[in-house]
């Protein structure tokens, strides 16, 4: 019936593509195994995700409300600082007038170069851009609150309010740990403020990078080279203009008896029953989801157990109205334990094993960190196996690749240009956990 | 004998030139040099302070804005609590970790210890050490932040409890609020609580980072302070922030240092300038112009001075020198007029009186004119230097027979009678022609000062090795103030004393120059009535 309800919706969205009405996003609750062995436990997942309708029209989408914070350290000298300075108009003359900007430079010190402002003049933004010359060392921190200051001037419901941030080295003044900087990305995310995060060259840390969009709900992108950056900051600006809906917060409820286990991959709000995950945006055609491992009770067979039930609460951007969704989980006690195998559903399976992997492959970026290289190849080769065996039990490309991943993981774990393969790393599981999907660079 | 080695009298006075010349120029300039040290050190102290004052004001301006930022992040905090309607759960507000609550004893209600919440669990580890103290929050917190009027009239947690601590805005009662500084993991975290009417206490753990980031939108652009930075620490001295366009040196001592107020007050900031006030401080470019323009012209002042005494020395010497050269052309015609009046006093007949009385005031005015003349050399020569004597030995007796034979006639004519009284013989090492020189100036003098005055003694008396000549006149004495001014050259006495009197003042000076010269000396002794000078040479007697 989840099936059914979810082609409906699908089939509505596209039979109609140029409706103005068109929902912006589909919500469905889809459990791994709809059917469950009687008279036992079972550890399921259900994943109960929502994805984006089509991008809206340029005229009917939400204003923009966006802070770039740029990196003008002296490490940005050259080409870095000419090419991000190019990006950064590319950025800015892709809005419209309605659109506030506002540039945020940082080096040793941050300053405002262009305080936020609804873009009529786009000129004195470009003339300001281009008078960023590099110097100094990196106050990261400093750059992000100032960025996220300038959006508060203006921020409102309405609008996607946004940050992206440039940098290409460490940051060394004021709070500069990950956690520091996760943290402040959970408070900017609850403030309906995300911050897309640009890693460029191999000099930066990805962990500060990551955890701060990776909490904040941003984008997260490692660009090699310079030459990248116009079109990194060119498919960011692209996922703001397509924004369907802000503010989402969904709830799944466990029914009695179901047990939580665990929110794979997310950081959720587990509360007995209930657990809660918000995000800050959803983009057109984005699948976001939360992945739970849950424990079904024992039950007898030949009866309906209700699973969960769902709620979505967002924001419409187009129509600039809340609204909600609601789904419920009913699986099916059988008899027949081949029937409970056989019926799983593909994808939740493809998804939690993904994530999973990418559990054990964070496991062993931390044994390698920490200087222990052999265990940590012992867990990238297990995990390619699991991933071998489930990509042919599934059928899955996806699951393939992660698994090639893991090959040339493997490699690269005792190499020197590991610096660069942990950046590739952590944007790809920022990637799957996040479903926000940053640049990639060609491999 | 005694050797006394006296500096000449002209080098004594050039010396004492120089030294008056060196004081004259120097002091001044040494006042100078001090005014405007001491006017730049007081210039740099009065900037110093001025300096201090501004740097405190402006971190104080900032510790203002943190505090308005609190004031405003604690009405948010409060608000939160509102909305979750008593009830702690899931955190509303972007800047809080965590939310708890405690009932009327201090025991921590929620988070629950069970909780399946893993955010929960770890804020129950990280607090742990508070909650184990089992101290009540509203007694340890210091700070209590006022909670303004407007919040009151929303909140619901109406507690009118008036508390007289710091206070922000005095006149507004305060609700039962604050903060809770404790240590964890290497830094100072803050609490907020506030307190129920039921006696309950909520509070939420602050969002360490996203607080900072909140201060930090709070302050003004970088480029407000071109010249300086501030730097913002927090209790362990890592770099929260920093702004300001200048970029102090490694392990540069900041200028100014302040806590800020509570509830950061583990947090400083430190104030660093490119410009000290060591640099800015001291003169005025104007006032330095004139102190050099003072002493330029004390200088200026002082080497006309010189030039003109040069020039007025130079005029003496000249004169001098004239004088000098005068005195060697009539020395000639003297010496044959001298001459030619003894050979004709010996021609003369004896009974030709009137002829021979002419031709003894003749010699006798020749004589005079002739010391005179020698007066006048020995002074020049002696000014320069020339003066040469051959001391040898002689036989006083013989030698002041000789001088009074010359005399007699004039002394007579004055009424003055010289008597010399010698105990025994003696003889002195000296220079005939020096001593005869000497003598004579003692007697012109008296013929000058003592008229009429009746006996002078003239003692002779040996003492040790030196000769004592002490002459002792019934005039009318030397005033006791005057009595070193008398041996000065070119000093005669007032003139009550010297009125009618002519003479060139020299005399005296001369006559104890040729005793010092002589290894002797002329002195004037203070006596009840009269003159008494004591003439001092070495004895040659064996």
């Amino acid at each position: 019936m989840k099936k059914q309800l979810l082609q409906l919706l699908a089939g509505f969205a596209l039979m109609q593509p140029g409706a103005a009405l068109a929902a912006p996003l589909t919500f469905q609750a889809e459990l791994s195994h709809p059917l469950l062995p009687a008279g036992e436990k079972q550890t399921a997942y259900l994943k109960v995700g929502v994805t984006g309708g089509i991008t809206p029209e340029e005229n009917q989408r939400a204003a923009i409300n966006l802070a770039l914070v740029l990196d003008r350290s002296s490490s940005m000298a050259g080409d870095k600082m000419a090419r991000a300075r190019e990006a950064a108009k590319l950025a800015v003359s892709r809005l419209q007038s309605n659109d506030i900007v506002s540039v945020v430079s940082y080096d040793d010190v941050v300053e405002v170069i262009v305080p936020a402002t609804k873009l009529t003049d786009k000129e004195a933004v470009y003339r300001a851009i281009d008078a960023l010359t590099p110097r100094g060392s990196t106050a990261l921190f400093a750059g992000v609150s100032k960025g996220a200051e300038e959006l508060r001037k203006f921020k409102n419901k309405e609008a996607i309010n946004r940050v992206i941030l440039l940098s290409d080295g460490l940051a060394n003044v004021g709070p500069q740990s990950p956690s520091e900087l996760g943290q402040l990305g959970a408070s900017l995310g609850s403030e309906g403020i995300s911050v897309t995060t640009i890693g460029l060259g191999s000099g930066y840390n990805e962990d500060l990078m990551n955890q701060l969009a990776l909490h904040s709900d941003g984008n997260h992108s490692f660009v090699q080279t310079p030459q990248e950056l116009a079109k990194v900051f060119d498919q960011e600006l692209g996922d703001l203009l397509s924004v369907v809906a802000s503010n989402l917060t969904l709830e799944v409820t466990l029914a009695e008896g179901v047990r939580p286990v665990r929110a794979l991959g997310r950081d959720a709000d587990i509360n007995g029953q209930s657990i809660t995950v918000s995000f800050n945006q959803l983009y057109a055609e984005q699948n976001k989801f939360l992945l739970l491992e849950v424990e079904t009770p024992s039950r007898e067979a030949n009866q309906d157990l209700l699973v969960a039930t769902a709620e979505v609460k967002f924001r419409d951007l187009t129509s600039q109205e809340n609204s909600s969704s609601k789904t419920r989980t009913v699986a099916r006690i059988v008899e027949d334990k081949e029937r409970v195998a056989t019926s799983a559903n593909r994808e939740v399976m493809i998804a939690a094993t993904s994530f999973i992997a990418t559990e054990r492959s964070t496991a062993a970026v931390k044994l390698r960190d920490e200087g222990k290289i052999e265990e940590a190849k012992i867990i990238i080769t297990e995990n390619r196996a699991e991933l071998a065996r489930s990509a042919k039990k599934w059928d899955s490309t996806e699951l393939a690749t992660q698994a090639e991943y893991q090959v040339s993981d493997l490699e690269e774990v005792d190499s020197p240009q590991w610096e660069g393969k942990r950046k590739a790393m952590i944007q790809r599981r920022n990637e799957r956990v996040s479903q926000n999907r940053g640049y990639r660079s060609k491999d | 004998m005694q050797t006394r080695i006296i500096p000449h009298y002209f080098s004594l006075v050039r010396i004492r030139r120089l030294i008056a010349f060196a004081l004259m120029l120097l002091l001044p300039l040494g006042f100078i040099g001090y005014l405007g040290y001491e006017m730049s050190r007081s210039e740099r102290a009065r900037t110093t302070s001025q300096f201090d004052r501004l740097l405190n004001q402006q971190l104080n301006d900032i510790d203002r804005v943190f505090q308005d930022e609190m004031l405003s992040i604690e009405q948010e905090l409060v608000q939160a609590y509102e909305t979750a309607n008593g009830e702690v759960s899931a955190v509303e507000s972007p800047l809080m970790l965590e939310a708890f609550e405690l009932n009327a004893t201090g025991e921590l209600l929620l988070p629950t210890a069970s909780s399946p919440n893993t955010s929960e669990q770890e804020f129950l580890r990280r607090t742990r050490s508070i909650w184990q103290s089992g101290i009540r929050l509203p007694t340890l917190s210091e700070s209590s932040v006022a909670v303004p009027p407007s919040l009151q009239k929303v909140s619901q947690y109406g507690n009118r409890i008036a508390r007289n601590s710091q206070q922000l805005r005095p006149s507004i009662t305060a609700s039962q609020t604050g903060w809770h500084a404790w240590f964890y993991s290497n830094d100072v975290h803050l609490l907020h609580w506030l307190q129920l009417p039921n006696g309950h206490l909520i509070g939420s753990e602050l969002n360490r980072p996203a607080l900072i980031a909140r201060l930090i939108g709070a302050l003004p652009a970088s480029s407000s302070l071109p010249d300086a930075r501030i730097i913002l620490r927090s209790a362990t001295r890592r770099v929260l922030h920093q702004w300001g366009s200048h970029s102090p040196a490694e392990a540069e001592v900041p200028l100014l240092s302040l806590a800020l107020s509570p509830p950061l007050e583990t947090w400083s900031l430190d104030y660093h300038s490119r410009d000290l006030p060591q640099a800015t401080g001291g003169l005025s470019r104007t006032v330095l112009l004139n102190l050099i323009g003072l002493a330029t012209t004390f200088l200026v002042i002082a080497l006309w001075f010189y030039r003109e005494n040069n020039r007025t020395l130079r005029e003496a010497a000249r004169r001098v020198s004239f004088v000098n050269q005068v005195s060697h052309e009539l020395k000639t015609p003297l010496t044959n007029i001298r001459l030619y009046t003894e050979m004709a006093a010996a021609r003369l007949p004896d009974d030709d009186v009137s002829a021979n009385q002419s031709l003894a005031v003749v010699s006798q005015e020749t004589n005079r004119l002739s010391r005179l003349i020698n007066n006048v050399l020995s002074f020049a020569r002696s000014e320069r230097d020339n003066l040469q004597l051959h001391p040898k030995r002689l036989p006083i007796g013989d030698a002041l027979a000789t001088c009074l034979h010359h005399w007699q006639p004039a002394l007579a004519l004055a009424g003055i009678e010289v008597t010399i009284t010698q105990d025994e013989p003696a003889a002195v090492l000296a220079d005939p022609d020096a001593f005869e020189q000497i003598i004579g100036n003692l007697f012109s003098n008296l013929e000058k000062y003592t008229a009429q005055s009746g006996e002078s003694k003239l003692t002779v008396t040996a003492h040790h090795n030196d000769i004592h000549l002490d002459l002792i006149d019934q005039g009318p004495g030397i005033p006791r103030n005057v009595h070193k001014d008398v041996f000065t050259p070119f000093t005669r006495l007032n003139s009550s004393l010297t009125e009618g009197v002519s003479g060139t003042g020299i005399g005296l000076s001369i006559a104890r120059n040729l005793a010092r010269e002589m290894d002797g000396d002329l002195i004037l002794i203070p006596s009840q009535s009269g003159s008494h000078f004591r003439l001092t040479l070495p004895s040659a007697t064996p």
